[in-house]
């Protein structure tokens, strides 16, 4: 301030010997409670109706200094502020200090009308509209919306809004395909989308609309007219061999009936059942029973290579599937989803396992040719009532799956045939409904439902000699598994809001009745037997849970906490007729679980939680007498029931700086497993090995770390991740009857780069690299390092056409051969602007490299496979929409 | 000694995130402003309009394109709706559009305005000194919507600006950044006229407007570093939003041909209202 007066003078004496007269004007506005007023306006003109000669503005503290050159001898001065009335005044032409009050005045400003305008309708917007997006390269919608922001859709199809899977896909505001969505996303001709909407925050049950926040996100696809058929088609050939790819799905979509009918069939191991797969999210921290397909019994099979199916999957596949919603009246639907699948798959490889027992090292090398059959047949009904103040949902689903594998073994000196039958079949009603008693708002679930395999493994020659048949070879091996389940859970909850705090209780009841039955059969020549004794069961699983569980949720500000208090009692009742076998169980356990997170900065944010939990094993893993699972590997649990006790705790910390671009962060988490049985695996000479179950209380424990960050440099146009994990796991085993402390260690490092070289040319980079040590106490094993390179090239060749390179690379240190494998596809695809026409050619496995091999580990053995990829084949396909 | 600064540090962060001045919504004026320019300087044929808004208090305003703070006030009663796909696509019908999604704050007795705009997810801001305008007085008057205008020069962000203020509103302010007359500034123009604010109404509130004000924590930049940031999102709105943690599922070669089709629409928006300063 003071510098400013002194230039001022400095000023002021400048214009005076340049011979105008210079007066500087200054002073303070203040109101009518002798408050200084900022922002008042001063000027100064020669009289009342003349235009300014100079002005001021008063400052914070209502000051204002107002120089001017002029030779009049008086000046008229003005003072406004706004709300206040103008003082008006005559002073002399020099320089002076004035003090000036204000006083308010009810005097309102002249108004002018605006015309009301007529809002425009939102138009294309960067995250929604569709032709926003939309490029002549795009023909579904799923091309379109995996561009907008936010909107992820991973390799298998699931769609995730800001890393969150999405919990409803609409079709005009219907859930035709529940999350079997892939099959609407892969297909929708995006001409004829219109708009699609991301929900933000999107509860789906209108009644809990106003009751239950959620934090995830729905999609709605707008299509552009009321009545829309469409459908797109693909075709595809190739060789060698002969390849096909076949895909029609027409659709049709009006405001009350929408269906998707579709067809597909390939031998080019595009997996076709990704289309129908389901990506329903199951209600959060609710145990269901599962329904899906489990299998007792199984051929050996081959680890399946990680890259995608097309490069190695042998196949014949065909799928046809139905979906059909009607809207019956205002919020009501009635959905069908009925789909058989019929593929038959073969694969060819082979597998070394190192056995590190206690007195050497196993080797077994097995040459496996295997031909696996699948048939099934999926449906599903659903009713659906959504209104503002009743909601239920009644789904039935009837699933049977008609599978039978054949396997072919050499190890060398044995050849074996494995021939397994593994049908399954399910069952299921789930009922959930909502509603209002009293003021307070009441869920019921009802999930009951009943599954059931009957499975048979033939193995020839006979295994287990010592054990089954006094050391003496034997013809085949037979064992069938009789197994079902009975469930039931039912419940009632409600969800309340005190002082900021949501508390959800609920109470309900379960019960679940498992019975297995299963024989063991030798044959030798045309000679017959059953094995009695450990070999068969005949067990009744009953068990129950009455359970009470509270959720408590609070959020304010910049703070998010959650916990869950559930306590249950189970009552186990499990009994062997004829093993004359039984056990009798009841616990009473606390379960709880809590969460707390703080975005404590603009840039920082962290998160720790907890949780306790208590697992009883079922059928599974409790059964007195053995099972063949595969040739070579025997199973029983004659102990008491498996009872895991865990502990863990997980802490995480985020630094985020848009500013800069860089990010970075890093979790930690541990957890302690007690558990009352230990089990034992007896390896014999050939790799066949005996598992049971040993009552003896053992620790298991495990630490994960990891850690990430990216930083954007804007003048490379590029991007660089780095990644790092570390885990390690701590636990004991018997093996051949020797207890000892097993270690795992896993440390891992990632790189990647992204560029855009030019406008023609992007690159991106990814490596991984990693080691596995495992530590058994009697003996040192070597590290297993691998490695994973791969590098993509992309060239815009013209508007309509692109050619893209993508090359792999894999090493292990383990193999004697083929420790290097690399990999090279070209892919090229030219558009047919007009008619919207897209021609793809893709040489997969330039190199014609054949197998690919890698290497893994368990507590006592490293498995080596090797599998058989498809040759080096071209393939040419059209697809278009109609 | 570390942990000291890595204290230091985050005490720093959370002071700049508090720091932020509340804006009330207790407004008392609205001036109403149409915009008209043209973002293609070689192409007459992109000229665009769109309405302004200007709130302002007594010491305070806030100044925003008028699609703008409607769609910020329709989420903001939205918020608490039931949000069903219905209501979300009325929601979104409702939100017009809009090319301007900035706020200025400008408060007049600190001398201070802060520029904000959120990008992707994130909110910046970045703040300015008022009095960095001089204005020259001219002697021309006129007469705009009603008031009586006098004629005022000034130069600003590299381009030179005529404005007409009136002394009947004797309120400081103006649309966009301009301000420091003894009057509104009811017109304001660039010698190119590629930039036209002028005044299409005024009023006094008698209701309470919504506060548009978003609770979320400003990110205090530069003005430098956030024209930076903002380049940097228009240059590459994927790379962008990458960063802001958003992952996207292209497919080989999408992204790049989305890219490509973007910087032609990006040469053609050459026209920025503050041209970069020469220095």
């Amino acid at each position: 301030m003071k510098k400013s007066i002194q230039f001022f003078f400095l000023f002021f004496l400048f214009i005076v010997l340049s011979g105008k007269a210079q007066s500087v004007i200054s002073g303070k506005v203040l109101d009518e409670n002798d408050q200084s007023l900022s922002g008042a306006t001063i000027m100064i003109s020669k009289d009342s109706t003349s235009s300014i000669l100079a002005y001021g503005i008063s400052d914070s503290s209502g000051n204002f200094n107002i120089q001017l050159k002029t030779n009049l001898e008086t000046l008229f001065l003005k003072i406004s502020y706004i709300g206040y009335s103008t003082r008006k005044q005559k002073i002399q032409n020099k320089d002076q200090q004035l003090e000036v009050q204000l006083s308010p005045s009810s005097e309102e400003l002249k108004e002018v009308l605006v015309e009301a305008r007529i809002i425009e309708q939102r138009g294309d917007t960067l995250s929604f509209s569709v032709s926003a997006f939309k490029d002549q390269k795009d023909r579904v919608i799923a091309d379109v919306i995996r561009k907008m922001p936010g909107i992820e859709i991973l390799p298998g199809g699931r769609i995730e809004y800001q890393g969150k899977p999405i919990q409803k896909y609409y079709i005009e505001g219907l859930d035709l395909l529940e999350g079997r969505y892939s099959l609407a996303n892969n297909n929708i001709a995006a001409d004829d989308v219109s708009k699609v909407q991301i929900l933000e925050n999107h509860q789906p049950i209108k009644l809990l609309d106003s009751l239950e926040f959620s934090d995830r996100a729905s999609l709605n696809i707008k299509l552009k007219n009321n009545v829309t058929t469409s459908g797109t088609a693909e075709l595809g050939t190739g060789f060698s061999p002969l390849l096909w790819k076949v895909k029609v799905t027409p659709m049709i979509f009006t405001k009350k009936n929408q269906a998707i009918i579709t067809y597909q069939s390939n031998n080019t191991g595009s997996d076709v059942s990704r289309e129908i797969r389901d990506f329903s999210i199951s209600d959060f921290g609710r145990q269901e029973f599962s329904i899906n397909k489990r299998d007792w019994l199984s051929i050996r099979r081959l680890a399946e290579p990680p890259f995608s199916q097309e490069r190695w999957l042998d196949n014949n596949v065909h799928l046809g599937s139905v979906n059909y919603l009607i809207r019956l009246k205002k919020d009501v639907d009635l959905k069908t989803n009925i789909s058989y699948l019929n593929d038959a798959q073969r694969q060819i490889g082979n597998t070394q396992t190192r056995f590190f027992t206690p007195t050497g090292t196993i080797e077994l090398v097995e040459q496996t040719n295997n031909d696996l059959f699948f048939n099934t047949l999926q449906s599903k009904f659903i009713l659906e009532r959504n209104t503002n103040d009743n909601y239920l949902k009644n789904e039935l689903e009837i699933n049977g799956h008609w599978d039978s594998q054949r396997g072919f073994i050499d190890s060398g000196n044995s050849k074996i045939l494995q021939r397994l039958s593994n049908p399954f079949f399910v069952v299921w009603n789930k009922l959930r409904m909502l509603k209002p008693i009293g003021k307070q708002l009441v869920t019921f679930r009802s999930n009951t439902g009943y599954t059931e395999a009957n499975q048979n493994l033939n193995v020839n020659p006979g295994q287990f000699e010592a054990l089954l048949n006094n050391d003496d070879s034997f013809s085949e091996i037979g064992q069938a598994v009789n197994s079902s389940t009975f469930f039931t859970d039912n419940s009632a909850g409600m969800a309340k809001k005190i002082s900021g705090v949501t508390i959800s209780p609920e109470v309900g009841f379960s019960l679940q009745n498992q019975h297995l039955k299963s024989r063991l059969a030798i044959q030798e020549g045309t000679r017959g037997e059953f094995l009695n004794g450990d070999f068969r069961n005949n067990l009744d699983f009953l068990s129950s849970r009455i359970y009470f569980t509270s959720r408590f949720v609070y959020e304010k500000d910049t703070w998010n906490f959650r916990l869950n208090t559930p306590v249950n009692y189970r009552a186990f009742t499990i009994e062997d007729f004829f093993l004359n076998r039984s056990q009798d169980l009841s616990r009473l356990t606390f379960e709880p679980d809590f969460y707390i997170r703080n975005k404590f900065s603009a840039f920082w944010e962290t998160s720790v939680s907890a949780n306790y939990s208590n697992d009883f094993g079922d059928v599974s893993r409790m059964h007195y007498g053995f099972i063949l699972n595969n040739y070579r590997s025997l199973q029983r649990y004659n102990s008491p029931l498996p009872e895991d006790f865990r502990q863990r705790y997980n802490w995480s910390l985020t630094y985020r700086n848009p500013l800069t671009s860089f990010f970075v962060s890093t979790s930690y988490s541990y957890s302690n497993t007690r558990r009352n049985l230990l089990y034992s695996n007896l390896i014999g000479e050939n790799g066949a090995t005996v598992l049971e179950a040993v009552e003896q209380d053992n620790n298991l424990q495990a630490h994960n770390w990891n850690a990430k960050a990216s930083k954007y440099f804007s003048k490379l146009n590029t991007t660089l991740s780095l990644g790092a994990t570390f885990s390690l796991f701590k636990g004991e085993q018997l093996l051949n009857q020797r207890l000892a402390d097993v270690n795992n260690e896993n440390l891992s490092f990632d790189l990647k780069l992204e560029s855009e070289v030019t406008d023609w040319l992007s690159t991106s980079y990814s490596g991984n690299l990693s080691f596995l040590k495992t530590t058994i106490e009697y003996r040192a094993i070597n590290d297993i390092e691998t490695q994973q390179h791969s590098l993509d090239l992309f060239f815009y060749l013209a508007e309509n056409q692109y050619f893209s390179i993508n090359s792999e690379y894999y090493f292990n240190n383990i193999s004697e051969e083929n420790r290097n494998n690399y990999f090279l596809n070209l892919n090229y695809q030219y558009t047919f602007l007009k008619s919207g026409i897209d021609l793809e050619a893709s040489w997969n496995n330039v190199l014609n490299t054949n197998e690919f091999v890698r290497v893994s580990n368990n507590e006592f053995a490293y498995i080596q496979s090797t599998y058989r990829l498809r040759t080096s084949q071209l393939l040419m396909s059209i697809k278009f929409t109609f | 000694m570390k942990n000291i600064y890595w204290i230091l540090f985050i005490g720093s962060i959370s002071n700049l995130s508090f720091g932020q001045e509340s804006v009330t919504d207790n407004f008392k004026y609205k001036a109403t402003y149409e915009l008209t320019w043209q973002i293609d300087s070689t192409d007459t044929e992109s000229i665009q309009h769109e309405t302004m808004v200007l709130f302002i208090e007594d010491q305070i305003s806030r100044f925003s394109s008028e699609g703008h703070h409607i769609s910020d006030s329709i989420q903001h009663v939205y918020k608490n709706r039931e949000r069903t796909p219905q209501s979300f696509s009325e929601m979104r019908s409702k939100m017009p559009e809009t090319e301007f999604k900035y706020y200025i704050d400008k408060n007049l007795a600190s001398r201070e305005q802060n520029f904000k705009e959120k990008i992707v997810k994130d909110y910046y801001k970045y703040a300015e000194d008022l009095s960095g305008m001089e204005w020259e007085i001219l002697q021309d008057t006129g007469k705009i919507a009603g008031f009586s205008v006098q004629k005022a020069k000034a130069s600003f962000a590299g381009r030179n600006y005529s404005a007409w203020f009136s002394l009947e509103i004797p309120i400081p302010d103006g649309p966009y950044k301009f301000n420091g007359l003894p009057g509104l500034i009811l017109k304001i123009a660039d010698e190119e006229e590629y930039y036209v604010f002028e005044l299409i109404g005024f009023k006094s509130l008698k209701n309470q407007i919504f506060n548009t004000e978003s609770g979320e924590e400003y990110l205090e930049t530069g003005k430098n570093k956030f024209r930076e940031i903002k380049k940097e999102y228009e240059g590459n709105p994927f790379a962008a939003l990458e960063r802001g943690g958003i992952t996207f599922g292209f497919e080989p070669g999408q992204k790049e041909k989305m890219m490509k089709e973007h910087k032609l629409t990006l040469q053609k928006q050459n026209n920025p209202i503050e041209l970069e300063e020469k220095r």
